[in-house]
């Protein structure tokens, strides 16, 4: 079963309805990830100001098929995009990335040094311990929504 | 002997000079010993208050010294967060004897305001400084480093490619160290403590 989740998180919910569509996802999240692609520790990097945040999780590809990563989207912020941190000769530099590819079985960590989500103009303030859905596109059509938690600053 | 022959061998003998009064001292260094190599800390910029600084007003504390930006989402934060995790093994004595100055490079986004706020979420030995781009030159120039802005993208962000190294100065503002990305924390822990 593929389920389309973007446009029903991007729109506030009621409470009520919220822990529905939360279970919901729960359920159907489970189905998608065992039989598609999965992922794991989901966190975020938030800094004061409204400079841009850094994402980072674990994703494999547990699908017969090459899947490819092209964006993420998230209520709480205007705009995410791929990005690579590279340091080479002593420099340290970012690459927007447009799209990353995973064959069958391979698994991608989106770690701080590495590659990682930017997150660009946030529309609330956010705090350690708060915790931020955001909806990871593939080349697919296919997308599916996690919750990313906010990282102590000082946090690895 | 020729000239290039007697250049080769006063530079041989100067290095083992060197690595013999390193072993002598009985200090063992785990990160880049730059002692001698690099001038003293000097520079004149702007604090997180608004107002312009000069070097000789930070001496007494062991300084650690890092170019960055604050719309750097990962590397900056990360070696910021890095020291701050280091620096939290040591007891609160020692970490009082040490002050991190985080240079923005990009004082075009980074007014000092912003910088307070931004560095004390690492912690109170964190601290801020811009200046102008003849300052910042001047200081990177200084310490054989380099940055470099990037082109706009369609939202008017750019990159700020920056050197990744911490200089540290000793309390009266002697260069001593290089940290580099490759060394562990451990060496930075072995290191600030003999230096403190």
């Amino acid at each position: 079963m593929q389920l389309k989740t973007s446009n029903m998180l991007t729109q506030p919910l009621p409470e009520g309805l919220r822990g529905l569509v939360a279970v919901i996802l729960l359920l159907a999240g489970a189905s998608v990830t065992a039989e598609e692609w999965s992922t794991q520790h989901e966190r975020l990097r938030v800094l004061p100001g409204s400079v841009p945040a850094a994402g980072y999780f674990t994703l494999e590809n547990r699908s017969p098929a090459e899947i490819e990563l092209v964006g993420a989207e998230s209520p709480a912020y205007d705009r995410i995009e791929l990005h690579r941190s590279i340091r080479e000769d002593g420099m340290s530099r970012m690459e927007r990335v447009s799209g990353i590819e995973l064959a069958p079985g391979e698994r991608i960590e989106f770690v701080p040094g590495g590659y990682h989500l930017m997150l660009f103009d946030p529309r609330q303030p956010l705090s350690p311990g708060d915790q931020v859905d955001i909806t990871l596109h593939l080349e697919s059509q296919q997308a599916i929504t996690r919750s990313f938690r906010v990282m102590e600053i000082s946090e690895q | 002997m020729s000239g290039l022959t007697m250049r080769h061998w006063l530079n041989n003998t100067l290095l083992a000079l060197a690595v013999t009064l390193a072993g002598c001292s009985g200090q063992s260094w785990q990160t880049l010993d730059i002692t001698g190599v690099m001038p003293e800390l000097a520079f004149e910029l702007t604090y997180e208050n608004g107002e312009t600084v000069t070097a000789d007003q930070f001496e007494g504390r062991i300084t650690l010294l890092y170019f960055g930006f604050t719309h750097c989402p990962d590397i900056c934060p990360l070696t910021l967060s890095r020291l701050a995790s280091v620096m939290r093994q040591l007891t609160p004595e020692e970490r009082s004897e040490l002050q991190v100055l985080f240079v923005s490079v990009d004082p075009a986004r980074d007014s000092p305001e912003h910088l307070a706020h931004y560095t004390s979420a690492f912690g109170p030995e964190f601290e801020g400084l811009t200046g102008n781009q003849d300052a910042l030159r001047a200081l990177t120039r200084r310490y054989r480093v380099t940055y470099s802005y990037g082109s706009e993208d369609e939202h008017g962000f750019y990159d700020v490619s920056h050197s990744s190294a911490i200089f540290v100065f000793d309390r009266s503002r002697a260069a001593r160290l290089v940290i580099r990305d490759s060394d562990p924390d451990s060496a930075v822990l072995n290191d600030l403590r003999q230096l403190i």
